[in-house]
């Protein structure tokens, strides 16, 4: 049975049994990819896999299941299991949506991908391997070097008849490469990917990486204290992408988010203006319509510093009497939770370099050490961080062990400069330099 | 698993030159109930179910998996897989009799009971925190259950069966207060069947979470610089987890990812310490029958009285190491490659109280309760969340603060471990490297660390 075979039946099953609405997440997945390491293949790993999911509603109440096992007795059993789910839930006053028109937009798929044979890609990676070690005489090891393509096809189907099949393909490839100087050792991480594979560049990539494992090494103690901090345009995506959830009007209903009650208001400097934008192609996450069969569309979240809207899917529209800014996500196996889709802080008007210059004294980081003293909840950061002192706009010193604490809601209010430069990996999040005052360091 | 498609792939690989061939077929059946805010916010029942292969040339690995067992396909991704291969490898075993490793015989098995057997405990726990005050503003409790059978078979004649089945409570209470949210978490799982539900205590559980959240809403930032640390039993332990454990897997060591490469029969930490990974431990959420290569699961003493014994092992990393295998090798389901993971890992208990270890430091840290955190192997370097501490002055506790982390390295932490308790528990967490998320405890008694960098507002 093929995936719309299967989209089909469970269509059928769920009809059968009484379903009032339904809606159903196919998806078809391949990946091939290989590591190496001392010169050889280590593993070469292929993968074949499908899914299915459905959302239906009996008495007005949701209820999920999932299977990955494409047959008639697992997919009855399925239309079974999220049946007696309804019964657990909550009634839920939402309408799926029909069909209307969508935004069109070029499909996110290359065939140049798809004809990637292995051979190909080991040649690349044991070249990256070997410029990476002829670059570098303080160059160790390099524990991670990767390459792979994923494909995916996906079909969306719903009881008020949208059908909305979809795929979407990419390489990457992530090279960690670690540099030793005087017992201390740093691990340069770089990672590339997207549709074009005039990207896979062996040269830049085994540049960026010997660069990045020799940048920090020989870090010189410093004193703690309170210092204004560019966070490079090379984590700040990482860092505001912890906090994104505060946005999910879901979040926000159920009190773990600091954006309560403050739409309107002011939360952040005039210049700092947050989007999420679904039809920007250049980026990961474009898609023209969300989970829930509704169509995309760009929303302003923060402009002029003040809270604009809320990300919201059906449900979370429901609860607050509005209606869906179609940012509802779900795979197959999991119920549907908001995200953005593509998200964007807008450019300042300086580069990086010029920020840089403008500092009398401060810290530049570019690498974030974990996440875990972060919360989402209450905006806490509290990080390790690796970079360097600024004195005079020159990197004066290498400075690991040291962590920042702060909040993010704060941050926001105490952000002095944007850059207008971005990190040029494909992804779904591209925020600039962000130069923030009086930021707490311990070290 | 069909026997004579399994006998095709492996004369598929076999004609392809591979040293050795193994097929894990698994279908597990995962479910989960959410109670949010009073109101079940999340029913959800999953279906994996798919085949790994797995070609060994030399130490040399090559993975396919799909969820189409047939033959033809099985045959045919194989060959995609091993194209181009040649060799004339000795003569593959044949197949023994199937074995169990475990069975479901005397659990009460979840997909029997189902999701409605969980309504009561959850409302207990909301019930429960919710008296606690005010300030809570929101209380979650979810239990999740995953049902597995497992089936191994490899080129060397093994055929193994393996049934497994784990239970997780969790409880998640928000505290807030003047726009500020602070939650805590408990959240136990067990190996074994909803039998674990019947004596949990998941009223103290949810009353904890709440008080640890309010009490965290309520304290001032800490201060950061270095200052010795006394780590909180239990869930402490996750710190040796992440900074310690990881680099004492093959998988870290064989690529020289790991400042232990190559001190086996060193002194690495401080004589105090003994560290032991054991997957034998019955009920515990780490625990496992057999490995997923098949080798039978084993208690395995990494360090003991501060020497390096050995590493945790799968067939691949022994080989390239030189180390006996130690029934570690794990993955999260048949989507993955299984490498050397931990099980149940520990800091054995040793035999300084927790009074002296208070009594001991003039300027310090109590982190009471650990939150997560994350390691590079290759440098060593590590960072942890505090989810609650309490300041030392003068060798006495001197109230609750929030917001420090910990950061250092793992071979340099070891040395430092001084003091370690007599008060060992264990606590559950899930561990996430290239072989997916798998299940693990960590645990250790309380120890005293003498000098560690903690975060905080300066």
């Amino acid at each position: 049975m093929n995936l719309s075979e299967a989209v089909e039946l469970l269509s059928q099953e769920a009809r059968r049994a009484g379903a009032e609405q339904f809606d159903i997440i196919g998806q078809n997945m391949r990946s091939q990819g290989l590591s190496v390491y001392n010169k050889k293949v280590q593993r070469t790993e292929l993968s074949q896999s499908v899914g299915l999911g459905i959302r239906l509603f009996k008495n007005g109440a949701p209820g999920y299941a999932s299977t990955e096992k494409l047959a008639p007795d697992a997919i009855g059993q399925t239309v079974k299991d999220a049946l007696s789910h309804a019964e657990f839930t909550a009634k839920l006053n939402i309408e799926l949506p029909g069909k209307t028109s969508l935004v069109e937009l070029p499909e996110p798929w290359n065939d140049e991908i798809e004809a990637l044979t292995m051979e190909q890609m080991a040649t690349a990676a044991l070249e990256v391997e070997a410029k990476i070690l002829a670059e570098g005489a303080e160059i160790e090891n390099i524990p991670h070097l990767g390459i792979g393509t994923d494909s995916a096809q996906g079909i969306f189907a719903n009881s008020a008849g949208i059908w909305h099949q979809r795929r979407a393909n990419q390489w990457g490839m992530g090279v960690g490469a670690v540099a030793l100087r005087d017992q201390v050792r740093k691990m340069g991480v770089f990672h590339r990917s997207g549709r074009n594979l005039k990207l896979l560049d062996t040269d830049h990539i085994a540049k960026m990486a010997v660069e990045r494992a020799l940048e920090l090494l020989s870090p010189q103690p410093m004193a703690s204290g309170t210092y204004p901090v560019l966070f490079s345009h090379r984590i700040t995506s990482s860092l505001v992408g912890l906090f994104l959830s505060s946005f999910h009007a879901e979040v926000v209903q159920k009190g773990q988010s600091r954006l309560a009650e403050k739409l309107g208001q002011s939360i952040a400097v005039p210049q700092f203006v947050l989007r999420s934008e679904p039809h920007r192609t250049d980026l990961s996450r474009a898609k023209v319509m969300d989970s829930e069969g509704i169509p995309t569309q760009a929303l302003t979240l923060i402009e002029d510093g003040k809270l604009q809207n809320y990300l919201y899917h059906l449900e979370s529209a429901q609860r607050d009497g509005t209606q869906s800014t179609g940012h509802g996500v779900r795979g197959f196996g999991s119920k549907v939770s908001t995200s953005f889709h593509n998200t964007v802080v807008a450019p300042g008007s300086s580069s990086a370099d010029e920020l840089r210059k403008s500092m009398t004294r401060g810290l530049e980081i570019v690498k974030l050490e974990g996440a875990s003293g972060c919360s989402a909840v209450s905006g806490e950061i509290s990080i390790g961080v690796q970079g360097f002192l600024i004195e005079n706009g020159q990197r004066s010193q290498v400075v690991d062990g040291i962590t920042l604490s702060t909040n993010f809601f704060d941050l926001l209010q105490q952000i002095e400069a944007i850059s207008s430069t971005y990190h040029d990996n494909f992804s779904a999040i591209k925020v600039p330099d962000l130069l923030v005052g009086g930021v707490s360091v311990s070290a | 698993m069909n026997i004579n498609i399994a006998a095709a792939v492996f004369e598929t690989g076999r004609s392809l030159g591979a040293d050795f061939v193994e097929i894990y077929m698994e279908e597990t059946r995962a479910s989960a109930l959410t109670l949010k805010d009073k109101v079940i916010e999340g029913a959800n029942a999953n279906t994996d179910f798919g085949v790994g292969v797995r070609l060994l040339y030399g130490t040399e690995v090559l993975y396919a998996y799909t969820s189409d067992i047939s033959q033809e396909n099985l045959v045919e991704l194989v060959r995609g897989l091993a194209f181009g291969r040649q060799g004339n490898p000795a003569k593959y075993a044949t197949l023994s009799p199937m074995t169990f490793a475990g069975t479901l015989q005397d659990i009460q098995d979840p997909r029997v009971l189902g999701q409605g057997y969980k309504l009561d405990f959850l409302h207990r726990a909301d019930g429960a925190a919710r008296k606690l005050s005010p300030e809570i503003v929101q209380v979650s409790a979810s239990i999740i259950d995953a049902v597995s059978h497992i089936e191994i078979l490899n080129s060397e004649g093994l055929h193994i069966c393996d049934e497994r089945s784990r239970v997780r409570f969790n409880t998640t209470v928000t505290a807030g207060k003047n726009g500020d949210r602070v939650s805590a978490s408990e959240a136990p799982g067990f190996f074994g069947g909803y039998e674990v539900l019947a004596d949990l205590p998941v009223e103290d559980l949810a009353q904890k979470a709440g008080e640890r959240a309010m009490r965290v809403l309520n304290a001032p930032y800490i201060g950061g610089g270095q200052m010795p640390v006394v780590m909180g039993n239990g869930f402490g332990g996750v710190i040796f987890h992440e900074a310690c454990g990881h680099p004492l897997e093959t998988e870290s060591v064989r690529r020289k990812a790991s400042p232990f490469y190559g001190k086996i029969g060193e002194k690495i930490a401080h004589s105090a310490v003994t560290a032991i990974d054991d997957g034998t431990i019955t009920g515990e959420w780490g625990s496992i029958n057999v490995d997923d290569e098949g080798t039978p699961v084993q208690k395995t003493v990494l360090i003991e009285d501060g020497v390096l014994q050995t590493f945790m092992s799968d067939r691949v990393g022994a080989a390239e190491v030189g180390v006996p295998l130690s029934g570690s090798a794990r993955r999260e389901s048949y989507k993955y490659a299984p490498v050397s993971r931990m099980r149940n890992t520990y800091i054995d208990a040793g035999s300084d109280s927790f009074d002296d270890m208070i009594a001991s430091v003039d300027d310090g840290l109590y982190a009471s309760k650990m939150g997560g955190g994350s390691v590079n192997p290759a440098t060593g370097e590590f960072n942890f969340a505090v989810e609650e501490g309490y300041r030392i002055k003068d060798g006495k506790l001197a109230g609750v603060v929030r917001g420090a982390t910990l950061i250092g390295k793992g071979d340099e932490i070891l040395p430092r471990i001084s003091m370690v308790g007599q008060d060992l528990t264990m606590a559950a967490g899930m561990c996430g490297a290239s072989s997916g998320m798998v299940p693990v405890t960590v645990g250790q008694p309380h120890i005293k660390v003498d000098k560690i960098l903690v975060g905080g507002r300066a």
